[in-house]
Formats: C-alpha cells, structure tokens, sequence
C-alpha cells in the first residue's frame, strides 16, 4: 500500500544552483536586433539562420498575443535575458561536466536513467547542450542523435535546413516567431530507414537561470520504417521573477514509420510555459504523444498531429495536473489530410487548491480524408471547488465518409470510493492520491517504469503540495 | 442589410478556428426592445481566459445582446392558471415578410403551460424571434418551435429562460426549413433542483446553414439540464453546433448531460461543433457526447435484404432522428 508520507521529503526539481555570473555568458534582457545578432555570433551560425532569426523577429513585433487563452500579462519580454550559456562546451562524458552542472542532473537521475533505461542522453542546462551521448549499438544503426548545433554546422546542415521551422512557420503564433529569433540548444534525431531504437532515447532540458528564457528546437526525422522512442523531461527551481520557456518541437515521421513523444513537464510554477510541437506522419506513418503536464504558472501546449499521408495514424494520451497558482491550457491538435487515417485522443484533467485547468483541441477532418476515423475522450476530475475546470474540444468535419466520436465528463472523487478505501486503513490523503494515481494511469501505463514511477511521484506531490 | 454579432461562445478558443461567434446579415433597422427587468443579473466571477467580447445581458438569451436592440416592442404573456391546452402562435409569411417578435413570458408559482410558436413561409424573408421565459418556483413551461420556411429565408431564433426553485422548462425545436438559421438558447438555472430539457431537431440541405449557440448554466443545487440534438446534413449545407453546460460555483450536486448525433449525408457537408463544459463547483456531474457518420455499409445492406432501397433507408433515417425530437411534442400540441 503506497502512502503519501513517502513524498514529504522536498521535491527533487526545487533544489537551486547558485550560478556565478563569470561561469556564464549571458546576452542582456529584452529582444533587440542587437541582441539576436550577439546570440547568432555566439552560437557561429551559418548565414542563413541569422536571416532566419533576423525575419523572425520582424514577424514577431508584428503578430499581436493570443486573445483566447490564459492571461500572460505578467510576462514582460524586456525582462527575459533570452541566451544563458554555461562556459562550458559540450562533452561526452559526465566526468567533464563541470561538477555543479552535474550535480544537477545528478539531482534530477539522468545520469542513472542513462545507466539503465536510455539509448542516448542530451541534457541541457539553461541555453546551451552540455552533455551529448549515444550508445554504440544506436550508431551502428545509423542512427544520429546530435545537438542541434553541431547538426546546423556539420553534415547534416541541409537536413535541418530543409526541415527547420517548416512544420512550424515563423508566422504560425507570436511565440513560434519568438522561438525562431532567440531559438539555442535542443536536438536533432535522425533514424535512417528500417532503424529499430528498442530503448528511448532522452533529452533533458533545466533552466537554471532566473529570469531566463529557454528555447531550445527538438528535430527529429524517422525515415522510412524507423521506429523511434524519444523522451523529453524538463524542470526548473522556483523564482519570484517570470521565466520563460517557447521552445519547438518539429517531428518528421516517414512513411510506415513509427514515433512515440513521451513527456513529462514539471517546470516551476513561476514559468510562462508556451511551448510549440507539432508531427506530421506520411503513408502509413504513425506519432504516439504521451504528455505529462504537472508543473509551470502559465501553460499553452497543444501537440498537434498532421496525417497527410493515407493510413496514417495518431494517438494523444496527456494528463495535466493544476494546483494553487496555475492556470494551464493544454490539449492537442488532429489535421486528417489523408485517406484511412485515424486518431485518437485520450485525455485526463486534475485541478485542485484553486488551479485552472483548460482541455482544449481541435479536429479537423478535411474533405481529401475519406474514411478517417476520429475519437475523442476527455475527463476531468475536480478536487475542490475553488478550482475550476474547462473542456473546449473543437471539430470541423468535411467528409460524410468520417467517422467522429467525442465524449467527455467532468466529476469529483467519490466519497464511496475515500471512504471505502480509508475503511482499509489508508489516510483521506493517500486514499485520494490513488484515486488521482488511477484516474491518470492511462498515461503512466503507456511510460517506461522508471518515469511511470516519477509521474505517480509527482502527483502524490501535487495532492500534498497542491 | 446590417451585420449583427452573435451566437458568442461562452469562453473563447482559437480564432482561426471562427467559432468564436458569427457575424450575421440581417435587414436594417433596429430598435431596442423595453424588455421588463425581472432580477438582479448575478455578479460573475471574474475568470481567466473568459474574457468579455460582447455585451452582457441582463437577461441571456442564445443569441446574444444585439438581439435585444434588434427586435423593438415586448409583448408580455403572463400566465397565472395552469392550462393543458397550449397558446398557439402562428406565422404565415409572405414572400418579402421581415417579422420580428419578442415576447416575455413570465410564468407564476406553480402553473404549467405551454406555448407552441410555428413558422411557415413561401419566397424571400426574414423571421426574428426572441422568447424569454421567466418561470417562478414550481413553474413548468414547454415552448414548441416548428420551422418550415421556405429555403429563401433567414431565421433569427432566440430564447432565454430562468428557472427559480423547482422549476421546470422544456424546449422542443424542430428545424426543417429556412436558408439560413441562426438558433440560440440560454437556460439559467438559478433554482434548487430546477431542470431544464432541450431537443432539437434540424435537417440542412442544399446550401443552407445553420449556426446553433446552446447554453445552460447551473447555479442552483441539484439543478439538472439535459441538451439532445439529432442532425442530418445533406448536399453542401454548412452547420456549426455550440453547446455549453457551465457550472458555476454553487451549483453543488447539478447534473448536465448534452448530445449531439449527426448524420451525414452529403459529399460537401461540412458538420462543425465546440461541445464544452465549464466547470468551477466540484460536487457536479456533467457529461456530453459528439456522434457523426453516415449510414453504415452494414445497416444499409440489411435494409437491402429486407427490400428496402439506399434511398429509402436514408429516408427512414431520417424520419427516425426527426421523431426522438417530435415524440418530446404533447398529442395535440400541433393541431
């Protein structure tokens, strides 16, 4: 019987590294063209990613904040210092970590995961990569799996020139446009065709910095009949100023290929979390998103799936936790462009001590996606009634071929159910905290065991914390 | 004509998707309406990412403040006895009518009534109406709305109620011709164990459109709400479906149900719809459900074996939808 006393120790994320200032370079706050130019010069971009991020700031003075969705005013951009790096270069081996950075992701057990559950690990300390690694056995498939910036500057600089922020265009949203200006870090997979990645790869993203901006670009190409497992953590230690996260997530998955996005997000919740990620799958092709959304002050985060090619497959299964002080808006996205293709979205909602929890999506089935499918689930569990809850599923359906599907609930934990479980000898807690543990398990099931166990972690914490 | 802002959701989403609201035309000439003030509208919790993009209205109706301003002289009904026989309200259109109508109901402690409104027209038009019912503790009310303009016009079907304690209101609304229709309802359940039931039938053909804005709010405890809508769009015609259940803090042990089933029967149709629920009381229950699809290989191969042609099985199809909704109308209620 698990209990909950056995998460009143301090949250693993909330431990804070002093940085000292002549460990770091970092460019003043705000967002000049100065500014971007400083950080091109830094990150020794090819001259085309300076245009890019040149255009991209144009484009984002030009687009107006989101009017629909939660309010981000506490957000000022002249007070996000936009590019952190640690004086460090990137390494291969944790021994060259300098030893506080490691000591972080020490922490945070990435070291250990990759001991026992990963095929490579990149990890990420504020704006730049500072650990890359990759098993053998990966590379003897062929497969890369690289910073981005070793892959914007070496062979495979037209790859990623032909596939950066196409999926994601510049004028897509004011924060794409941020995004494409200030973008540093992040990682470039590529699976050549008929590659099996057996055991996820990771990436691992801390923002250490206060009053920092992390933005960092996730590329990932699975050619045809590849099957990749790629896993994203991040998390931050708590501040009294705004920080920022707009990284991108850009996923290319082949025809008849396979791509399975496992997340878990535990930023801190002074965090203004307006996150991109977008998949677009060819005949056949299928992306899995699993998404844990625990922490952050503000979240917008809808993972979106194009299915241009026919047979092509989707499936979302996402639980977001909101407690005191946050206000998170998260869902997902559906585009059927093919034939036959399907999706489905399975979704899980928990609001407790006054958090705003809002479950937003859209599914569009366009007139070329004869025969599609489309299904959609939605739950949402309040725990107290100073919380509040929002389900907001959009569908536009332009095919008398589709088949579509949605149901959604909005409940509370049964007193039966506390009751029963307290008449067994489980403290109201504890009883509660499993209740919510099997309310999400349709996301922690689809985990490998160590991070199903890390999310299970994290909402004992949350029901205790709030 | 005049461009009027209505049919508004409830809490904004994504404007590219344009459902926020719609933007329709209507003929010129507005006059506001002198509605009767029936109580204090509540004071609303500021909330986030509810932010205000229309007027508020004292009294809320589905299609929104504008309509308000729009429809000009109130007509008031009161009803202080019980009736089992309905008030029948009949429209027989003319080609070029342009009718607007906005009547106040206010029903009394205890009485059951009901009022049946139907709308016919041949040629060209514009029909606007606007009911709001006021219905006091143990009120029951039934409003029956039947349309069967021609494809020529546009109609501008609004509702709002009120239900204090024990209240009861039913709204049966069936949609079987006009062009274009914009409907809205607003159920505000103010009363301990009110309940509210709404069943809409509509058939879009050719290129018509229909636009829907369906809410119920529950503030009342044990306050139940229950929203049906059966569809069938054919051809090219356009529908967009908003349907609402918003608990609001207080509404401790409400019960919401909403469903919408849509069957879909043209290449070009395009069948849109945001079915939400707005939660902030906990103790709540709500629940709702989207269908769309068309007649499956299987059913129709059975109907072959039993003689009965792919025509003739639509048809059947749906006659079965429109009566789910037809059955909810009193024997008589027509006549």
């Amino acid at each position: 019987m698990s209990d909950i006393k056995e998460v009143k120790e301090p949250s693993i994320y909330d431990f804070r590294d002093e940085e000292r200032d002549e460990d770091f370079y970092k460019v003043d706050a705000g967002l000049t063209e100065d500014i971007i130019r400083e950080i091109s010069k830094e990150k020794h971009d090819p001259e085309w990613m300076l245009e890019f991020r040149l255009n991209a700031l144009k484009v984002y003075k030009e687009m107006e904040i989101p009017d629909w969705g939660p309010p981000i005013d506490g957000l000022d951009l002249n007070n996000i210092v936009t590019y952190v790096k640690p004086k460090t270069k990137m390494v291969g081996s944790w021994d060259e970590v300098p030893a506080d950075i490691k000591n972080a992701f020490e922490k945070l057990g990435i070291p250990q995961a990759e001991r026992e559950a990963l095929a490579g690990v990149g990890a990420q300390y504020d704006s730049e990569i500072v650990y890359h690694n990759v098993k053998k056995e990966v590379e003897d498939q062929g497969v890369v799996y690289t910073d981005m910036e070793s892959a914007i500057t070496g062979k495979y600089e037209q790859m990623v020139k032909d596939h950066f922020m196409k999926l994601v265009p510049v004028n897509d949203h004011k924060f794409a446009a941020l995004h494409g200006a200030v973008w540093s870090g992040g990682s470039f997979v590529y699976a050549p065709p008929g590659a099996k990645v057996e055991i996820p790869l990771q990436s691992y993203f801390r923002l250490n910095a206060p009053g920092a901006g992390q933005f960092e670009h996730t590329l990932i190409i699975v050619d045809e009949g590849a099957d990749v497992h790629f896993i994203e953590g991040c998390s931050a230690p708590k501040y009294n100023i705004a920080n920022l996260h707009a990284g991108c997530v850009e996923l290319f998955v082949g025809k008849n290929a396979h791509l399975r996005y496992s997340t878990i997000e535990n930023w801190s919740k002074n965090m203004y979390n307006l996150n991109t990620k977008r998949a677009i799958c060819e005949e056949g092709g299928t992306i899995e998103w699993i998404s844990g959304s625990f922490g952050s002050h503000v979240s917008y985060l809808y993972p979106t799936s194009v299915l241009k090619g026919d047979h092509s497959h989707s499936e979302f299964t996402g639980v977001t936790f909101a407690g005191a002080g946050q206000n998170l808006d998260t869902g997902a996205k559906v585009i059927h462009i093919g034939k036959h293709t399907s999706s489905f979205i399975d979704t899980k909602s928990i609001t407790k001590s006054g958090g705003i929890n809002t479950y937003r999506s859209s599914v569009e089935i366009r007139p070329t996606a004869l025969y599609s499918k489309a299904s959609v689930n939605c739950g949402s569990l309040m725990i107290d009634s100073e919380s509040r809850s929002d389900t907001v599923p959009a569908m536009d359906i332009r095919t008398d071929t589709a088949d579509v599907g949605h149901e959604a609930k909005i409940g509370r934990i049964s007193d039966d159910a506390v009751f029963y479980m307290m008449s067994r000898g489980m403290s109201e807690a504890a009883a509660k905290a499993m209740i919510v543990s099997g309310f999400a398990s349709p996301v922690s099931k689809e985990l490998p065991l160590e991070y199903a166990a890390e999310m299970n972690n994290l909402i004992k914490l949350e029901m205790e914390t709030g | 004509m005049s461009e009027m802002h209505l049919n508004h959701l409830p809490v904004l989403t994504w404007n590219k998707l344009k459902m926020n609201e719609t933007v329709a035309e209507v003929k010129d000439g507005k006059e506001a309406g002198n509605w009767p003030e029936t109580a204090e509208s509540p004071e609303e919790r500021l909330i986030a990412c509810k932010i205000p993009m229309y007027r508020e209205q004292a009294f809320p109706t589905g299609l929104g403040a504008e309509m308000d301003e729009y429809l000009g002289a109130v007509e008031v009904l009161e009803i202080s006895e019980s009736s089992e026989e309905p008030v029948r309200l009949e429209y027989k259109l003319e080609d070029g009518a342009d009718l607007r109508k906005a009547i106040y109901v206010h029903v009394k402690k205890g009485v059951k009534a009901s009022l049946v409104q139907n709308f016919s027209g041949e040629g060209k038009g514009q029909a606007a109406v606007s009911v709001k019912v006021y219905l006091e503790e143990d009120a029951d009310f039934h409003l029956i709305r039947i349309q069967k303009l021609s494809k020529g016009y546009t109609f501008l079907d609004d509702m709002g109620c009120r239900l204090m304690d024990r209240a009861k209101m039913e709204y049966t609304s069936v949609q079987l011709g006009a062009g274009t229709v914009y409907a809205g309802a607003y159920a505000d359940q103010w009363g301990y164990e009110s309940e509210f039931r709404a069943d809409v039938a509509y058939v879009g053909e050719k290129d018509s459109l229909i636009d829907f804005n369906y809410v119920d709010t529950f503030r009342g405890r044990k306050s139940k709400g229950v929203m049906r809508f059966e569809g069938v769009l054919k051809d090219n015609a356009r529908k967009i479906m908003r349907d609402t259940l918003d608990f609001r803090n207080g509404a401790v042990d409400a019960e919401g149900d909403e469903e919408e089933n849509v069957l879909t029967l043209g290449k070009d149709m395009v069948n849109r719809a945001i079915p939400m629920i707005l939660g902030e009381e906990e103790k709540v229950s709500g629940r709702h459900a989207h269908t769309s699809g068309k007649l499956s290989p299987d059913m129709l191969f059975y109907m072959e074996t039993r003689g009965i042609n792919a025509a003739e099985a639509e048809k059947l199809m749906i006659d079965a939808k429109l009566k789910r909704v037809t059955d909810r109308i009193p024997e008589g209620a027509l006549s």
